[in-house]
C-alpha cells in the first residue's frame, strides 16, 4: 500500500484540462495519485483545434475509446486532409493530405520521377493526382483505410473535425467517472514555498484552498501559474507568424459535406472552415498590424455561405511558447504553454504530446517534487514539437505570390530560420524533402506544402535518370489509374457518417 | 541569377579494398548509363593480414541495393553470421553481457518491455537482459536465428568477412557494371580554386580530370587529406587507445554467430570468427602499455598462438566536413570512430547512402555538400554517443579505463545519460543508429539501475509480469533450441536466391 496519494492538480477544463486529466486518470495507479480539477463555468473555454491529426485517434484508442461513440458524442466528421486556397494563386488550391504521394520506385523517393518525367516532355499529372487520400478527398468519399499494403486505400490515414466543446464534455464524463474529482470555483491567489518556489496551494474565491504536489497549467491564454506566477518568459514567434487575431463563427452547412479543413487565404490572414455534423466552424485569422477587427469581421461574415448562428466571437492570441512549459512544480500544457495558430490544426496535437509525455515523466514518490532530469525531458520534447510546427507553418507565409498585399508581402520577406531556410535550400536545389525523425510532418507532407505552395526545384536526382522513361512513365499512369480505380464503390462522406456515427441532434450547446 | 549550371561529366572514385567497391558500385548501379561517367582509381590494400570486416545488420540493405546476396558471399569468403557482440572479462571484475542488434521479445500489446524489466529485475523477479533477446540466446547455443525455413539468411545478424576476400568478391561483382579501372600506387592531386581538377597517378603515369571527386582511400584520406578542409569534430576521441595489433588465429572448432569482446586491464582484444581463421585485434594505449607488453597481452587473452602480427599507430577523429569543395569522402577517409563496437564498415555505408541521395548533377552543389556535411557529423556524433557511454560507465579497474572514464562528455551523452539514469528513458535524438534496445543492453550491461520508473510501470502489480517474462524467457530458450546450428548452418549454405 502506498502510504498516501500524490495530488495532481488540473487547473483549467477545456479541451487542455479534461484531455490531460483523462490521460492521468486513465493510466496513472488510483491508489498512488489522487487527481483534481479546478474550472469555473464562469470561464469560458477557447474550444481551439476543431480540426484535428490523425494522432488524436492514437489518442483515443490509448484512453479506450470507443470511435463510433466518440464521434456521435462530439458531432465529429471525417477528415483527409486540409484544401488550401488562394495561398499561391498561380498554383490554386492544393490540399495537405494524411497520405502518401506515389511510391519510392527503385529506391528513388517519388517526387524526382514525378519531375524527371516532367522534364523529358512525357505526360504528367499534377503531383496531387498520385495521392490516394487527396483523390478521395476531393470525391467527397470515405471509408476505412485498408489493411493489405498493395492497394491504394491503404495509403492513407485520417482524423476528425470535431467539437471541441463536445469533446471536452465526452472526456469530463470519462474523467470524472475514473475519480478525477472536479472543482468548481475560480483562483484568487497561488501560495508558494518561499525557499523552493514550488507552488504548494491555489486560494479559490470561496476562500477554499487546494493543495497539490504537481500543478498542471491549463488555464489557457491567462497562462495563470507558469506565466503569471512563475513568470516564464515567452518566446515571441510573431515576427515569422504576424496574426494575432481570429474572429469565429458557426453557421449551418451549405457548401459540401466535405471530408477535409479548408484554409482560404485572404487580405491580412486566413479563413477557416471546418464541417462538423452540426454545424459548420468558421473563422478568419488575421493580423491586427494588417487589419482592424471591423473589417475583418465584416469580412468573415460576408464570405459565410449561409446566415451565421450566432455572434462571432473575438480571439486574442500571440504567436510562441514560453521558455519552459515545466517549471519548478508545474507543467504547462495547451494555450498555457504556447500558441500556434490552427492553419495545420496543430493545437489539439500538441495538448496530446504533452499530457502523454507528461505521463511517463511525472514525479513518483521517490521523487515528489520532480526530479529536474525528467523536467528537462519533457521541456525537450516540447520544444521540439514547437518547432517542428512552427517551420511547417511558416513556410505557407514564407511561398506565397499575393503580391501587393501587405501582409503577404511582408510574410514573404521575412528572415526565416535557419532551420526552415536550410529545408527551403535542399527542396528548391533538388527536391530533397527533410530528413528528420521526430515530430510533426512527414516527408509527404512537406512534399503536398512545397509542390502546393509553388516551389518547383532546380533539379532533382541524377539517380532518377537511370532508369528507362517509358517505365516510369507506365508506373506513373498505371498508379493514377488504380487510384480512380480504388475510389469505385466508396461511400460518400455524408453517407459514411450517416452509417457509422450519425449524432443525435445535438442542441444548441454545442454551437460557439 | 546564375547561368545555367554546367551538367557534371566525370565522377572519379579513387580508393582500396572494400570503401572502394562498395562505393563505386553504388555509384555505378545507381547512375546506369545515363548521366555522369564514373572512373575508379585503385590503390594498393591497406588492410592487414587476416584482418576482417565486420559488417552490423544494417549493411545488409546496401548489399540488396548493390544486388549482392549474402549467402553466396558468405559461402564464397569463407565468412561468418554474427549476432552481436559478448563483452567478457580477462583478468579482472567484470559482469559479462550481449548487445545484440535485436529487440526483445515480448507481447506488443503489454506495456513496455524495458521498464517492466527492470522493476522486475529490481524485485530480482527476472532473469538477466539477454535472456529475453532470441538472438542472443542462440548465439550462446552456437545456433543462428532464422525468421523461415527458407529466409536468405538469419536475422538481425551482421556478418565477419575476411577483408582482402570481400574486396576481391565485390570487385569481381563491380566488374558486370563495366567501369573503367586505373591501378595506382600512388595518387597526387592536382588543385584548383574550386576543389581538385584532377588525379595524377604513379607521379604523371596519368592524370585523371573530374568535376566530382570520391574518396574512398581509407584512413590515408589520400584526397580530402590533402584538401585545406576545417578539421575536426569537438570532443577528441572517446578512449585512449592510440596503438591497435592486429593478427590472425586458427579458425574456432565450432563457429560462434558473434563476436568477443575480452575487456583486460591494459586495454581490449576482440575475437572476430570466420570459417577459415579467427581475427583477433587487441587496443591499448601506448602511454602506459609497450608494443612487446601488448603482444603478450593480446597473445594471453586471445588463448592461442597468434600470427602476422601486425601493431599501427591509431588515431580516431569526426571530419567537419567530409565534403569539402568537390570532394566527398567515405569511409575511414571520411572519419575513424574507435574500434569497440564494429561500427567502420557502417560509417562507409552512412556515407554512401547520404552520397547517393545527395548526388549532385552540376558541380557547386552547395545545398547538397551542406546537408551531407550536417547529416554525417550528427551521424557520427551520435554513433561517438554510444561508444563514449560503454568508455565513461564501464566498471573495469587500470589505467586503460580510468582514462576512458575521465574524458569529458558532449553535452548530448551527458543529457542522454542523465534521462537514462533517472527513468530508464531513451532519449533519442535526429540521426540515431542504435536503436533504444542496444541502449537499454549496453547501459544495464555495463551496472546502470535507473533511479525511477513511469508511474505507470510503478502501478503495474508485480506477480503477473513476473509471470510474463518467466514465460518468454522460456519461449526464448525453446525458440533459441530450435534454431540450427552456426556450423551446420554455414555447411548446408544459405539459400542463394538474391533479393527478389
Amino acid at each position: 500500500m502506498a502510504a498516501r496519494r500524490l495530488p495532481i492538480v488540473v487547473l483549467g477544463g477545456g479541451t487542455a484540462g479534461w484531455m490531460t486529466a483523462a490521460a492521468l486518470a486513465k493510466h496513472l495507479p488510483r491508489d498512488r495519485y489522487a487527481l483534481t480539477l479546478l474550472e469555473s463555468d464562469e470561464i469560458a473555454t477557447v474550444g481551439v483545434g476543431e480540426a484535428t491529426l490523425p494522432h488524436l485517434r492514437a489518442f483515443n484508442e490509448w484512453l479506450g475509446v470507443d470511435e463510433a461513440q466518440f464521434m456521435r458524442e462530439t458531432g465529429a466528421t471525417i477528415k483527409l486532409g486540409i484544401e488550401f486556397r488562394g495561398w499561391n494563386r498561380a498554383a490554386g488550391a492544393y490540399i495537405h493530405p494524411f497520405g502518401a504521394f506515389g511510391e519510392p520506385w527503385f529506391g528513388i523517393e517519388f517526387q524526382h520521377h514525378w519531375m524527371r518525367l516532367r522534364a523529358s516532355g512525357r505526360p504528367v499529372r499534377p503531383i496531387e493526382e498520385y495521392s490516394f487520400s487527396v483523390a478521395a478527398a476531393r470525391a467527397g468519399v470515405f471509408d476505412f483505410p485498408s489493411q493489405d499494403r498493395q492497394s491504394p486505400r491503404s495509403t492513407y490515414a485520417y482524423a476528425y473535425h470535431l467539437d471541441a466543446g463536445l469533446y471536452a464534455a465526452f472526456l469530463r464524463r470519462f474523467a470524472e467517472s475514473r475519480g478525477v474529482s472536479r472543482i468548481e470555483g475560480k483562483v484568487k491567489g497561488v501560495l508558494r514555498d518561499g525557499e523552493s518556489g514550488r507552488v504548494t496551494e491555489l486560494v479559490l474565491e470561496s476562500g477554499a484552498r487546494i493543495a497539490g504536489e504537481l500543478f498542471i497549467d491549463c488555464s489557457g491564454f491567462r497562462s495563470l501559474l507558469i506565466g503569471g506566477e512563475l513568470g516564464v518568459q515567452w518566446e515571441d514567434w510573431s515576427h515569422w507568424l504576424p496574426c494575432d487575431r481570429a474572429w469565429a463563427v458557426p453557421c449551418t452547412q451549405a457548401s459540401g459535406f466535405t471530408p477535409y479543413t479548408r484554409a482560404t487565404a485572404a487580405t491580412a490572414g486566413w479563413m477557416w472552415r471546418i464541417p462538423l455534423q452540426h454545424r459548420v466552424g468558421n473563422g478568419y485569422v488575421y493580423s491586427s498590424r494588417f487589419l482592424a477587427d471591423d473589417p475583418a469581421r465584416e469580412a468573415l461574415l460576408a464570405a459565410l455561405e449561409s446566415p451565421p448562428l450566432a455572434a462571432p466571437r473575438p480571439l486574442r492570441f500571440r504567436p510562441g511558447k514560453r521558455k519552459r512549459a515545466w517549471e519548478a512544480n508545474c507543467v504547462a500544457i495547451g494555450l498555457a504553454g504556447g500558441f500556434l495558430e490552427p492553419l495545420e490544426s496543430t493545437s489539439i496535437f500538441l495538448i496530446q504530446a504533452g499530457a502523454m509525455d507528461l505521463l511517463s515523466l511525472l514525479p513518483d514518490e521517490g521523487a515528489p517534487f520532480g526530479d529536474p532530469r525528467l523536467r528537462d525531458e519533457f521541456n525537450r520534447l516540447y520544444d521540439l514539437q514547437y518547432e517542428r510546427i512552427r517551420d511547417f507553418l511558416v513556410l505557407h507565409y514564407a511561398a506565397n505570390d499575393r503580391r501587393g498585399e501587405p501582409l503577404w508581402d511582408y510574410v514573404r520577406n521575412v528572415e526565416l530560420p535557419d532551420s526552415l531556410k536550410h529545408k527551403l535550400q535542399l527542396f528548391r536545389a533538388r527536391a530533397v524533402l527533410p530528413n528528420y525523425q521526430y515530430g510533426l510532418f512527414s516527408r509527404d507532407s512537406w512534399l503536398a506544402v512545397l509542390v502546393g505552395q509553388g516551389i518547383v526545384p532546380e533539379r532533382y536526382s541524377p539517380l532518377a535518370d537511370a532508369l528507362p522513361v517509358d517505365v516510369v512513365e507506365q508506373r506513373l499512369a498505371r498508379f493514377a489509374l488504380d487510384i480512380r480505380v480504388g475510389l469505385d464503390g466508396m461511400p460518400t462522406h455524408e453517407a459514411f457518417i450517416e452509417r457509422y456515427a450519425r449524432a443525435p441532434l445535438i442542441a444548441a450547446a454545442g454551437a460557439t | 541569377m546564375s547561368a545555367e549550371p554546367h551538367p557534371l561529366a566525370d565522377i572519379v572514385v579513387v580508393g582500396r579494398d572494400a570503401d572502394l567497391w562498395l562505393a563505386a558500385m553504388a555509384l555505378g548501379r545507381g547512375l546506369g548509363r545515363s548521366g555522369p561517367r564514373l572512373t575508379v582509381v585503385e590503390l594498393p590494400s591497406s588492410a592487414p593480414k587476416g584482418a576482417v570486416v565486420a559488417c552490423l545488420p544494417q549493411l545488409t540493405a546496401l548489399h540488396d541495393k548493390l544486388g549482392i546476396a549474402e549467402g553466396p558471399l558468405i559461402r564464397a569468403t569463407g565468412g561468418s553470421y554474427t549476432h552481436g557482440q559478448a563483452f567478457v572479462g580477462r583478468g579482472l571484475e567484470w559482469q559479462s553481457f550481449f548487445h545484440s542488434w535485436a529487440p526483445f521479445q515480448w507481447p506488443s500489446n503489454a506495456l513496455p518491455f524495458f521498464p517492466c524489466w527492470l522493476k522486475a529485475q529490481a524485485a530480482k523477479l527476472a532473469a538477466r537482459l539477454e535472456e529475453y533477446c532470441l538472438p542472443a540466446v542462440a548465439a550462446r547455443y552456437g545456433r543462428v536465428v532464422l525468421a523461415t525455413e527458407d529466409a536468405r539468411g538469419p536475422s538481425h545478424a551482421g556478418l565477419h568477412v575476411e577483408a582482402d576476400r570481400y574486396a576481391a568478391y565485390l570487385k569481381a561483382a563491380a566488374g558486370a557494371l563495366a567501369i573503367p579501372i586505373v591501378e595506382a600506387r600512388s595518387v597526387e592531386v592536382e588543385r584548383g580554386s574550386g576543389g581538385i581538377t584532377a588525379v595524377l597517378v604513379d607521379g604523371e603515369r596519368a592524370r585523371i580530370e573530374g568535376q566530382l571527386f570520391v574518396d574512398a582511400t581509407g584512413a590515408e584520406a589520400a584526397l580530402i587529406g590533402r584538401l585545406p578542409a576545417p578539421g575536426w569534430l569537438d570532443g577528441g576521441p572517446v578512449s585512449s587507445v592510440d596503438r591497435v595489433l592486429t593478427a590472425r588465429a586458427p579458425r574456432f572448432n565450432r563457429l560462434p554467430p558473434l563476436a568477443e569482446v575480452r575487456i583486460a586491464p591494459s586495454g581490449w582484444t576482440a575475437l572476430h570468427p570466420t570459417q577459415t581463421l579467427t581475427a583477433v585485434t587487441h587496443v591499448f594505449a601506448s602511454a602506459t602499455t609497450s608494443d612487446e607488453q601488448a603482444q603478450g597481452i593480446a597473445a594471453s587473452n586471445a588463448d592461442v598462438a597468434l600470427q602476422d602480427v601486425e601493431i599501427r599507430s591509431f588515431r580516431s577523429g569526426i571530419r567537419r566536413e567530409p565534403w569539402h569543395q568537390n570532394c566527398v569522402a567515405v569511409g575511414a577517409a571520411a572519419s575513424v570512430l574507435d574500434p569497440l563496437h564494429d561500427v567502420a564498415a557502417f560509417v562507409l555505408q552512412l556515407g554512401i547512402v547520404h552520397l547517393l541521395a545527395l548526388l549532385p548533377d552540376t558541380p557547386g552543389a552547395e545545398a547538397e555538400r551542406a546537408e551531407y556535411n550536417r547529416i554525417m557529423r550528427s551521424s557520427l556524433a551520435r554513433i561517438r554517443d554510444f561508444q563514449q557511454a560503454f568508455y565513461r560507465l564501464a566498471p573495469a579497474a587500470g589505467a586503460f579505463w580510468e582514462a576512458g572514464r575521465e574524458r569529458t562528455l558532449q553535452p548530448e551523452l551527458e543529457y542522454k545519460l542523465a534521462a537514462f539514469h533517472a527513468r530508464g528513458l531513451f532519449a533519442p535524438m535526429e540521426d540515431e543508429s542504435f536503436s533504444a534496445e542496444s541502449w537499454q543492453a549496453v547501459l544495464t550491461g555495463l551496472g546502470v539501475r535507473p533511479s525511477s520508473l513511469p508511474p505507470v510501470i510503478v502501478g503495474a502489480a508485480l506477480e503477473p509480469l513476473a509471470a510474463e517474462l518467466a514465460q518468454q524467457h522460456r519461449a526464448v530458450r525453446d525458440a533459441a533450441r530450435r534454431m540450427p546450428a552456426h556450423e551446420d548452418y554455414l555447411r548446408r549454405g544459405a539459400p542463394a536466391r538474391t533479393t527478389p
